[in-house]
């Protein structure tokens, strides 16, 4: 009886008087699109890192032998790679696989040396995987699949050798039983304009890496997936299918400075939008208590015509419900849009950075795609409901204290 | 206008307590969020250009123009004491303080069973008093820790791989400066986990003159970071200091010529915050645009009786507008003392975001330099101006369109809603 | 303000003494080497001539001047000075080799360094620092350091080139000043090394080198060595002082010279212990 007769008079009370009910709904649909923005931005912005990050070699997950973690060891090598491989492809999700190995060693030319980290990879693979050598500018060619004693070099290596494209280098290493030395042809030379990336660079085929330090293998294998949100499950797929053989890793703890970066922008920003969406609630909960209080007289008419306390409260809390589910309806309307524009066309802050699109020797890919999905609706409804709703807890109170009495009092 | 409007609408607020105590507090909670979150960035963007400006890279940058390139150990700034006293003698100059750094092998000196293992590790010489202050290498240290010849501080993961403890000795093996080979022992006085980060994982920190001594670069250095008593002064400061006749052939930098990458990163933070500011704000209007506007819309049937008693639709809007002005001001009034109560209190006990990032996080990475999770807002007399402005001018346009409205209609209508 | 560990590390600091040690050629396993070593030790004691009527025996002069210096074992006594445009320094040291792998330096002055000792056998190298009595172990990785400050390449310290074998060489006629035979060494295809091109010029005998060019991969000259102060050591007739000049430095110079030498000498192989290396004097 209270539900049939609340609900059928909140309803009919929205529709008599629509510039009440829209200017809610559109009150509490601005602020909920605000939320909704920000969320998405926020999301996008630590989006944008971890790409970089993944995309820059580091993967999103990485399969390495187990204790590389604490030590990492370049002569650690994977426990039957072959195997592991095919394991790896059969995960769900899996974009890109890079096998990779490092030695350290000695780049020299004439009087000049240079100490490197000497990094074999399978050069389709890497393209595909490494954002670093698929947008560095490059002078001469990368790596090809059949590439033996070839090797592609960052800019400031080959400044600090006098070197250029075509001139030999001499290479030396301590290899697993005794120190070797090998030449490699330059073919190519990186730039990305990162100092520090291009004087890490120094690339050569996975083969070339095994013939000169003798461990056969690879080091690494690195993972692409289709999207970070895939992360942990297919950590844990890829890590049961491998049974303790090897261990799998994330990108966060390939790169924990990168890692702690995007965690304490990111909870920064929540900071900002928890704020926000305190102002929101708060915004509401004064229109809705206004709206209370403008309609005393209503309500007072309302009491002295027999309707009891509770169902006055129902009635306000059911209104207060249908604006909410209004302004989710709203927010989504004005902030579904420019949040799908975000999400596609993205915004990007490339002249904010200038040149240097490096953080932590990773590349940045300096555009911001916010984060889209379902997801909206479900935020739309939550903070826009439960702001609606909690904020007419108080109004609806003080709606039932409403003196029939009142009803004849002029305001 | 006339007196009697000003005195109508000061009677109109005050017939309705309620409804004007929540237009006070809805205008009242936005200027207090403008404020807040204002001083939030501020003290954020404080703290990074503090951490940036301060001993570690100063607000001008003096060195050998190859070294930043090759930072080979012979590209030195020469006649090192009579530079630090030229720049010493300009106007406005507060710290100088000189480095040298050098790769070397470390190992523990302590008896082992086996022979220790050598790590790598960097020489850091530096000016122990000047970076012992806020934002130095030694921040928290006494000055006089590394008073004793030949001591050092410890970065300490260096120390972690070492297995070397404070009290205890390390060796040291390097090249001097003309490339002869030198080695020594030292005594490790403290562990310290300075922001920089290659100074935390391999750096070896001893007074300048210590390493001086050791690489034989007694009156040279690597750098001479120079602080003013302003970063914005930073572009004179280098101006003035390449006129010196000491500093002939060096390369001077201010600190966003010196890392152009940081600059970058904080003016694109400044940015990102300023569309934050512009999100919270939007909210914080939305807010009270819908409080004025509904009250504004409830007041329909007041309107309509004054409207019947013969009050002119101008007097009416002006009424309101009048009303609107008044609570704007009081509602900024009242939402600038709390905001910056606000503001004051958490610059004092700090924001510790770290909460929301999980427990125990390791410092962030910003460009090879630590920035904690705390935050301390910044109060800044421009940020409540910003939301006078603001906040003001939101709730008269939300209260003067219904009332403009409200006034064109015919009072029987106003009176029946 | 970001650094690599691995880049410009100092370790080659005493490692850059072994370069210019006696040292021994691969075991007689490697059949051709032993019978040139033997060859070269054959030539040199027993003084035949390299000259053929009146004109050089290019292959032998060439073997010879790549065994100069090589024994199975050894026991020696020299000088190592490095010129740098501010200053010069000298150490002395005693050195004890035995085949490729192992070696043991000891410094004796001046009195800063002395009893500073280096121990390598094979992969590892240890270093002694008398002022701790304390060892330390240098990892393999960070052997293979940067040199920077040393006129010498890790081209010198690993020595896997062969001058016979990787180059094709040939006597391009006499010169007047020095007086002697130049030879021309270029790599050939594939060769590893460092150095694209050499100029020899030996001594009209053809036994004692005495000066060479060394030119790098783009043709460029990138060092010049010189031998001298010629005397006798344990039978041989071979430079004491060898003069390393690198080309684009200013005014700076590496040198070695050899006040002892004993060839072929039983070094006990306890020598290259940790013990030893605590205590040689």
């Amino acid at each position: 009886m209270i539900g049939r007769v609340s609900g059928t008079y909140a309803f009919r009370s929205l529709f008599r008087h629509p510039r009440r009910s829209i200017l809610s709904m559109v009150g509490v649909g601005i602020g909920c699109a605000m939320g909704l923005l920000a969320t998405s931005w926020t999301g996008g912005a630590g989006e944008m890192q971890i790409r970089a990050a993944s995309e820059s070699g580091a993967g999103h997950i990485r399969v390495v032998p187990a204790g590389w973690m604490r030590t990492r060891e370049n002569s650690l090598r994977l426990v039957a790679w072959e195997q592991t491989l095919e394991e790896v492809r059969s995960v769900p999700g899996v974009e890109a696989v890079a096998m990779r190995s490092r030695a350290s060693g000695l780049l020299a030319f004439g009087n000049r040396t240079v100490g490197v980290e000497i990094t074999g990879v399978e050069p389709d693979a890497e393209m595909r995987s490494n954002r670093i050598v698929r947008l560095g500018s490059l002078r001469g060619r990368y790596l090809s699949a059949g590439d033996r004693g070839k090797v592609v070099i960052g800019r400031q290596i080959a400044t600090r050798l006098d070197v250029d494209v075509d001139d030999d280098l001499y290479v030396t290493l301590a290899g697993r039983d005794e120190i070797r030395s090998a030449m490699l042809t330059i073919v190519g030379i990186i730039e990305t304009g990162s100092r520090d990336v291009d004087a890490s660079i120094c690339h050569v085929n996975l083969g070339d890496v095994e013939e000169l330090t003798g461990y056969k293998g690879p080091a690494e294998i690195s993972i692409l997936l289709e999207h970070h949100g895939l992360i942990a499950a297919a950590q844990k797929e890829l890590a049961r299918k491998l049974g303790g053989r090897n261990e799998v890793i994330t990108w966060e703890d390939v790169n924990p400075a990168l890692a702690a970066n995007v965690r304490g922008d990111r909870a920064f920003m929540d900071v900002l939008v928890f704020i926000v969406v305190v102002v929101v609630g708060l915004g509401v909960a004064g229109a809705q208590l206004t709206a209370v209080l403008e309609r005393r007289r209503e309500f007072a008419v309302l009491s002295a015509l027999g309707m009891k306390g509770g169902q006055v409260v129902g009635l306000v809390m059911l209104e207060a419900l249908l604006i909410g589910l209004g302004g989710a309806a709203v927010s989504l309307l004005l902030g579904g849009p420019i949040a799908y524009w975000l999400a596609t066309r993205g915004v990007s802050i490339a002249h904010m950075m200038g040149d240097e699109y490096s953080i932590a020797d990773v590349l940045l890919d300096p555009i911001i795609y916010g984060t889209f999905g379902i997801w909206l609706v479900w935020y739309a409804l939550g903070v826009s409901v439960t702001a609606t709703v909690a904020a007419s807890i108080y109004p609806a109170w003080l709606a039932t204290r409403a003196q029939p009495a009142d009803a004849m009092r002029m305001v | 206008m006339r007196a009697s409007t000003l005195s109508i609408a000061w009677r109109n607020l005050g017939r309705s307590k309620r409804r004007t105590l929540l237009a006070i507090g809805a205008i009242a909670l936005g200027q207090l969020t403008l404020v807040f979150v204002n001083g939030m960035m501020a003290g954020s963007f404080d703290d990074m250009l503090r951490t940036i400006t301060g001993p570690l890279v100063g607000h001008v940058q003096i060195h050998h123009k190859d070294w930043p390139e090759e930072r080979a150990i012979d590209l030195y700034v020469d006649g090192l004491s009579e530079v630090e006293a030229e720049i010493e003698a300009l106007p406005g100059v507060e710290t100088v303080s000189p480095r040298i750094f050098s790769f070397a092998l470390a190992a523990s000196g302590e008896e082992r069973d086996a022979p220790a293992d050598a790590e790598p590790a960097m020489i850091l010489g530096i000016d122990v008093v000047a970076e012992s202050q806020r934002g130095g290498l030694l921040e928290g240290s006494t000055p006089g820790l590394l008073a004793e010849s030949r001591s050092v501080a410890l970065g300490s993961v260096l120390a972690d791989r070492l297995k070397v403890r404070a009290g205890e000795t390390i060796a040291l093996i390097s090249q001097d400066v003309d490339g002869f080979p030198v080695s020594d022992i030292f005594k490790v006085k403290v562990i310290v986990r300075p922001k920089v980060e290659v100074a935390k994982n391999m750096g070896v920190l001893m007074a300048i003159e210590d390493a001086g001594e050791f690489l034989a670069m007694r009156d040279q250095a690597h750098e001479i970071t120079v602080q003013g008593d302003d970063q914005e002064n930073s572009a004179e400061l280098a101006q003035a200091i390449s006129s010196l006749p000491a500093i002939a052939g060096m390369e001077i930098l201010t600190w966003r010529q010196a890392v152009p990458g940081l600059a970058r990163i904080m003016d694109m933070k400044n940015w990102i915050d300023m569309i934050f500011l512009g999100i919270v704000f939007v909210a914080a209007a939305a807010g009270i645009a819908n409080t004025a506007t509904m009250s504004t819309f409830e007041r329909t049937h007041e309107f309509g009786m004054l409207l019947a008693v013969g009050c002119r639709p101008v007097r009416l809007v002006r009424m309101v507008l009048v009303e609107s002005v008044i609570l704007g001001l009081v509602g900024v009034a009242v939402g600038s003392i709390m905001g910056t109560a606000l503001v004051l209190l958490t610059s004092h006990t700090g924001i510790d975001y770290a909460l929301l990032a999980g427990n125990a996080p390791p410092d962030m990475d910003f460009g090879g330099m630590s920035i904690s999770y705390v935050l301390y807002p910044r109060f800044e007399l421009r940020h409540i101006l910003f939301g006078v402005c603001a906040v003001t001018i939101t709730s008269i346009l939300a209260s003067a369109w219904p009332a403009a409205l409200v006034a064109r209609l015919q009072p029987v209508e106003a009176m029946r809603s | 303000m970001r650094y690599r560990p691995c880049r410009l590390l100092p370790a080659g600091i005493l490692l850059f003494t072994l370069v210019f040690l006696p040292t021994g050629a691969p075991t007689a396993a490697e059949g051709e080497c032993g019978a040139d070593r033997k060859g070269a030790e054959e030539m040199s004691l027993a003084g035949t001539s390299l000259l053929k009527d009146g004109v050089l025996d290019l292959e032998a002069t060439v073997k010879r001047f790549e065994n100069l210096y090589r024994s199975t074992s050894s026991i020696s006594l020299a000088e190592l000075t490095v010129t740098r445009p501010r200053r010069e320094k000298t150490l002395r040291m005693k050195v004890w080799t035995k085949g490729e792998e192992k070696a043991l330096v000891v410094i004796d002055s001046p009195a800063r360094e002395k009893g500073t000792a280096t121990l390598k056998v094979e992969r590892n190298l240890w270093n002694y620092l008398p002022r701790i009595h304390r060892t330390i172990r240098i990892p393999p990785s960070m052997m293979l350091a940067s040199w920077m400050g040393s006129d010498l390449t890790n081209d010198d310290l690993v020595r896997d080139s062969s001058y016979s074998e990787d180059y094709t060489y040939q006597l391009t006629g006499r010169t007047e000043d020095p007086s002697g035979w130049e030879i021309q060494f270029e790599a050939k295809p594939g060769a590893v090394g460092l150095w694209e091109r050499l100029e020899l010029i030996v001594s009209d005998d053809g036994e004692i080198p005495v000066r060479a060019r060394y030119y790098d991969r783009k043709g460029r000259l990138a060092r010049t060595m010189h031998w001298d102060k010629v005397r006798e050591f344990g039978g041989r007739r071979i430079p004491a002082r060898m003069i390393l000049i690198p080309e684009d430095e200013e005014g700076h110079k590496t040198e070695m010279l050899y006040l002892e030498i004993e060839f072929d000498v039983d070094v006990p192989e306890s020598t290259f212990s940790l013990s030893s290396l605590e205590q040689k004097r």
